[in-house]
């Protein structure tokens, strides 16, 4: 079994044309731990979650999960060695059932299982984050909210899962389906062993959610540690209440 | 003439012959609009892989198999042509996907034609500029006081069993759901774990055998020589057009809507003008819903 983090970024760069979005992040990600991932917008969180997925290439440094080396690889590569995500704008298969969406990473890794017995499993996914009375609908009917909580269920269809990258999922989210997010969450977290990187704008679900959090302001990652601690740093809180004058 | 519509007897007739052509309009239509929801391009060498179906399709009934088997050389043309599709994708449409993929429905519209012009030419060169057909698959037969042409119903019951079949691959297997899952969002399917360079591949391969499909069971309809496909591509286009382009339902129903109006209209005014109906009748349609029947209107953000 690999010892110490599951991911590390080396002087991580990523430049938009003279726009540096993501500027020499250096960091690590140990297995099995619920990270936030917080920063003013425009501080390059995005960006840094679209370079670990492989849907940006890096223009400099590594990004290594486990022995994998992951610069160049395509999206579906990535989903092979067990990196899983959600996107902002939700993106759900909309005239495909809710059961359909399930299948779908079953159907690119070509498991040897039966159909039957992978619907099985979609029903039971379903029934945890209390969609199953909708598993025959299309997605396209679902509210905003039971989208992105679509999409975290399909997380828990992806085999293996180490990490689970989440790009603000609880941004306009109803309260009820919020907790249902949260205890997936978990759940994948801890069946799985899966750490996970959340960013968010929600200081309380942060709170509830992460063991340890990262700060990142104007493309760097300035602090990294517990919450309370990391709250308290003079530079976590220039970056959000600026300068004293 | 209009009267001869209350005759029950060449109301169903002119409605039995529709249906049979739909089926064959549909092979065609769902090709090029199944290959245009998985790659956002247009395959404009459709009409050549119909071509080339046809022709392996005449070969081998001519000199094999005799026109008793045409059930059988219908997927020895289709497995050939899927071969070739398979090739075309990979040598010629593969690598734009790589390097540059803003600017790949400009490049597949240019690839595809020049290759179509090219295959034609091959054709006339290969097989010489003549017009040949395969005896009649059937002997035409009454039925119901209806009489039915051998050769459009054994292509109608080839297209509608080959329709069936794609139906239960696309809608109940894995393979059929990262086929549907790519059509409805690429990256989301990427991002899925579904390798997009096969499922295009494939997909590109699957569209050309259906319109080989099309092309070996009307040769002895529309006949086989090197430009045979033009007709057909344009019958393809003028119905996702009407259906919706990428909608699957929406190329079956119009296929069938076009041919029925093929049908009425060649008994009604003219036969000489068969292939001008479906035009007048897109143009009507365009008129009072431009989205097609089931396409949806882009939405952009």
């Amino acid at each position: 079994m690999h010892e110490g983090p599951l991911l590390r970024l080396d002087r991580v760069t990523k430049r938009f044309g003279g726009a540096v979005a993501v500027d020499g992040v250096t960091a690590s990600f140990d297995p099995g731990v619920i990270y936030g991932l917080i920063g003013p917008n425009g501080s390059g969180k995005t960006t840094l979650i679209n370079l670990i997925s492989g849907l940006y290439e890096v223009d400099a440094g590594t990004i290594v999960l486990g022995e994998h080396h992951l610069e160049k690889r395509l999206a579906h590569q990535m989903a092979a060695l067990g990196i899983v995500r959600t996107f902002q704008m939700p993106k759900a298969f909309g005239s495909m059932t809710l059961v359909e969406n399930l299948l779908l990473p079953v159907a690119g890794d070509h498991r040897r299982e039966s159909l039957s017995n992978q619907r099985g499993r979609a029903g039971e996914v379903l029934q945890h984050t209390g969609l199953d009375h909708l598993a025959d609908a299309p997605a396209a009917s679902l509210s905003g909210g039971q989208t992105m909580l679509l999409q975290l269920a399909r997380a828990l269809m992806h085999e293996p899962v180490r990490l689970l990258l989440l790009d603000e999922p609880f941004a306009g989210v109803a309260p009820a389906i919020k907790e249902r997010m949260m205890a997936t969450i978990r759940r994948i977290n801890q069946e799985r062993g899966a750490a996970v990187l959340l960013v968010s704008h929600e200081m309380t679900t942060i709170r509830a959610l992460c063991e340890r959090i990262g700060v990142m302001n104007t493309g760097r990652w300035i602090a990294e540690g517990p919450l309370a601690e990391v709250a308290a740093r003079p530079e976590v809180i220039e970056a959000y209440l600026g300068k004293p004058i | 003439m209009l009267d001869a519509l209350s005759n029950p007897q060449i109301l169903a007739q002119l409605t039995v012959v529709g249906l049979m052509l739909g089926a064959l309009y549909a092979l065609m239509a769902i090709g090029i609009t199944f290959i245009a929801s998985i790659m956002k391009l247009i395959n404009w060498s459709m009409g050549e892989f119909y071509m080339i179906g046809s022709y392996v399709q005449y070969y081998l009934i001519v000199l094999l198999l005799g026109p008793g088997l045409w059930y059988l050389a219908l997927p020895v043309s289709m497995l050939t042509v899927f071969a070739f599709g398979l090739v075309v994708q990979r040598g010629l449409l593969a690598p734009m996907f790589k390097y540059d993929e803003a600017r790949r429905f400009e490049y597949a519209t240019i690839v595809t034609i020049a290759l179509s012009v090219l295959l034609q030419n091959a054709a006339i060169i290969l097989a010489g500029p003549y017009q040949w057909s395969p005896q009649e698959y059937l002997p035409t037969r009454a039925f119901a006081g209806l009489s039915l042409n051998g050769s459009r119903l054994a292509g109608a019951i080839g297209a509608a069993v080959i329709l069936a079949l794609f139906y239960l691959f696309i809608r109940h297997t894995m393979v059929g759901l990262s086929f549907l899952g790519t059509a409805q969002n690429r990256l989301g399917a990427q991002t899925a774990g579904i390798r997009l360079g096969r499922v295009d591949m494939v997909a590109f391969g699957i569209g050309a055998a259906l319109a080989a499909a099309a092309g070996a069971l009307l040769a002895p309809v529309f006949l086989v020589y090197p430009t045979n496909g033009i007709t057909s591509t344009v019958k393809g286009f003028e119905i996702i057009i009407i259906g919706g382009l990428g909608s699957l339902p929406g190329a079956v129903v119009a296929a069938f809507g076009l041919a029925l109006v093929e049908s009425f209209g060649s008994f009604l005014i003219s036969p000489a003008y068969q292939d001008l109906y479906g035009f007048v009748f897109l143009i009507a349609f365009l008129l009072f819903r431009p989205q097609g029947l089931f396409g949806e209107r882009e939405r952009r953000v």
